[in-house]
């Protein structure tokens, strides 16, 4: 079966001061399948956004996809020029933001911004035809009184209700992808719980592939199939949900785990991840973890580990293989 | 809609008294009305009739209401220049301004605004730049020198336009128009031009401002990630949302517009308003000045009060009507 998204060894920089390029985004690979939803976790400045505005098209003017490819459907997107790119943006890809006050016009009615990107991608044949397929849209979505509320304009509904119009607006094309950069970061945890299922059924009965962007572990247990743990610009950590929260294998998952708010007994509490993210723009040639890893040991220091096969999953760690030249990753056995 | 036109006008009202008091005073003090009127030789009983005539013997609240009243019906009394009604010399003037005034503010909006969002749009293009700089020096052009450049061009040098005058006119009711005749026309371009190039700069220079704040939001990212053609992007929701800002820069620079008419109906010989102020101040004409300063006042109110009504209709958030909205709550 063809991904929905795969990304191989996509590298985006960002122009520094003096003509510099600092590597934002270094060799990432990773793919979705059709129906799937991809959590993509990491701490602020990881990277996470960046990579969801490269498959979208829509990075900050500082950014440029140095190298690398991008396959939405299993076409090539990476070397569209722009006006073939905005015909599959909205589309074949949808995005999900997090602001839904501030991603909606304020001048606009919510029903006419949904009649009007449907008129765009669907040949609706009149005005009227997109207004009504609007309230329709805005019912599926689960707001109530959808035809009074088409006419509501963003800043009188609440976070919800706004956030289900966002949504509404990244499915109403069809797309066979969504970006859905921190869906739920701004609202309360039973909204938050709505927005989730709303997504996880849209993935079950129309197959839509979902790029899921947080830096919250607990939604990513909740939501997601797979995980692709993201630090400083790379990825060193891909697998199952299920597995991953078993047996995090990179002791940088470990902590983020550590971070979920009281979810099971199961998982071992840790302590939260000392230190922060090195910058931009000073290559190494340690792990990047290295300086705040609690295992960290000779070789870190010295090597840059890849990202390589690891049981069923995929880590960058030099504690993998577990039967290395490395001490044994107790840790990872005590918890399970 | 009628109740909130009502309330603007009624909190308008002070203003314009206000106004009308300062004509007022100006009438009553500075000078003398009856001297003026009769020159070196009179009698006694010739200014006490005069004085009479003109109402000057009466308390000075009665006098007061009676200008109120007399405004409030275009009475404006007799010029002391033209011993002619003032009201009927700005009306035979009025056509001559508005036509220009309205002409430049038309082309200024008409080429500002498109060059303003062309800059914005095309913010990293070297035309923009290029675009931008003619703009500040027409900025920095003083209007005589403008107009006089504008002459020896396409007047003197060229003989493509007139030099002055309003060309040929057409009579319908008391209006008269040059914009039905090919010489009214052309003896339009010069000093509409002179005129609006100041204006659609300033709006360009805006329009641009504001469009690269709109630009720039959340929600026009958001609007190119659903995809929504570039036309829609710069048109229905950035432009939309810089519009208001523009729209009162366009309606408070016709303020300007009379303001510059001054120099620019001196310089072409436009037989307008602005012509009729310079040589009525010669004259210390004081009816004629009290009439336009009232009249300038009305055309301020009258703007704002569409400035008002064009920005709600623009802006939803500003209308009060909408606060009532029933809300859909989270479940
Ligand atoms: N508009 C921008 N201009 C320059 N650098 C940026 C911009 N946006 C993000 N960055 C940089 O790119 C890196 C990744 O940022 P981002 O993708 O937003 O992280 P995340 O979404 O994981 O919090 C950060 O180092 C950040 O400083
Ligand atoms: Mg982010």
């Amino acid at each position: 079966m063809t991904p929905a998204l795969e990304l191989s060894e996509l590298v985006v920089t960002l122009d520094g001061p003096d003509r510099t390029a600092l590597r934002a985004l270094d060799r990432i690979s990773l793919s979705v399948a059709p129906g799937e939803i991809l959590g993509l976790v990491g701490e602020s400045g990881a990277g996470k956004s960046l990579t969801g505005s490269a498959v979208s098209g829509l990075m900050p003017a500082a950014a440029r996809i140095a190298a690398g490819e991008i396959r939405v459907d299993g076409t090539r997107i990476d070397n569209l020029p722009r006006s073939a790119l905005r015909r599959l943006r909205g589309r074949r890809i949808g995005a999900i933001v997090q602001d839904a006050l501030s991603a909606l016009d304020p001048l606009y009615s919510v029903g006419d911004q949904l009649a009007e990107t449907i008129a765009t991608h669907s040949g609706a044949r009149s005005w009227a035809e997109a207004q009504a397929r609007a309230v329709a849209w805005l019912g599926a979505v689960g707001i109530p009184a959808p035809e009074i509320n088409a006419r509501a304009l963003p800043q009188q509904l609440s976070g919800g209700m706004r956030q289900r119009v966002v949504v509404a607006l990244a499915l109403c094309a069809g797309p066979c992808l969504v970006i859905a950069d921190e869906p739920t970061t701004a609202l309360d945890p039973s909204v938050q719980a709505q927005i989730i299922d709303l997504m996880m059924r849209q993935a079950r009965r129309e197959n839509t592939a979902f790029l899921l962007i947080t830096h919250d572990m607990g939604i990513v247990a909740e939501a997601a199939d797979r995980v692709a743990v993201m630090y400083a610009g790379r990825i060193v950590e891909t697998g199952a949900v299920a597995d991953v929260l078993a047996r995090p294998k990179h002791p940088y998952t470990r902590g983020l785990i550590g971070s979920i708010p009281a979810l099971s007994e199961r998982v071992a509490r840790l302590h939260q991840i000392e230190g922060s993210m090195p910058r931009l723009g000073f290559p190494s040639p340690a792990c990047p973890f290295a300086p705040r890893c609690p295992r960290v040991f000779g070789r870190c220091r010295s090597e840059r580990p890849e990202l390589m096969a690891a049981e069923r999953g995929e880590v960058a760690c030099w504690l993998w293989p577990a039967d290395a030249d490395a001490p044994q990753p107790q840790g990872a056995t005590a918890d399970a | 809609m009628l109740l909130f036109v009502v309330s603007r006008i009624l909190q308008a009202l002070p203003v314009f008294l206000c106004v009308v008091l300062v004509a007022f005073v100006l009438f009553a003090f500075v000078g003398d009305p009856v001297l003026i009127m009769l020159g070196q030789n009179y009698t006694e009983a010739q200014r006490a009739a005069t004085a009479h005539r003109l109402g000057l013997d009466q308390p000075l609240i009665i006098q007061y209401c009676r200008y109120v009243w007399a405004t409030l019906h275009g009475e404006f009394g007799v010029s002391y220049r033209l011993s002619r009604p003032v009201a009927a010399l700005l009306a035979e003037r009025l056509p001559a301004t508005a036509e220009l005034a309205i002409t430049a503010t038309l082309l200024s909006v008409a080429v500002g605004v498109p060059l303003g969002v062309f800059t914005a749009v095309h913010r990293r293009r070297r035309v923009a730049g290029i675009l931008l700089s003619i703009c500040l020096v027409a900025l920095s052009v003083p209007t005589f020198l403008l107009g006089t450049l504008l002459i020896l061009v396409f007047s003197v040098g060229l003989h493509w336009l007139p030099s002055f005058g309003r060309g040929a006119v057409v009579h319908i009711g008391w209006w008269s128009t040059g914009l039905l005749t090919a010489s009214g026309l052309r003896s339009l371009v010069l000093p509409a031009a002179t005129l609006g190039l100041y204006q659609k700069s300033l709006i360009t220079r805006l329009t641009r401002v504001e469009m690269l704040d709109a630009l720039g939001t959340e929600h026009i990212r958001f609007a190119r990630a659903r995809g929504l053609p570039r036309r829609s992007i710069y048109v229905t929701h950035a432009g939309r949302n810089a519009l208001v800002p523009i729209v009162t820069l366009a309606a408070l620079q016709f303020g300007g517009v009379l303001a510059f008419s001054i120099v620019t109906e001196s310089v072409f010989q436009w037989p307008g308003l602005g012509l009729l102020f310079i040589q009525s101040l010669g004259a210390a004409d004081i009816p004629v000045l009290a009439a336009y300063l009232i009249l300038t006042a009305a055309i301020f109110l009258t703007l704002n009060l569409a400035v008002d009504l064009s920005s709600t209709l623009i802006d939803p958030r500003l209308r009060s009507s909408l606060r009532g909205f029933p809300p859909a709550r989270d479940r």
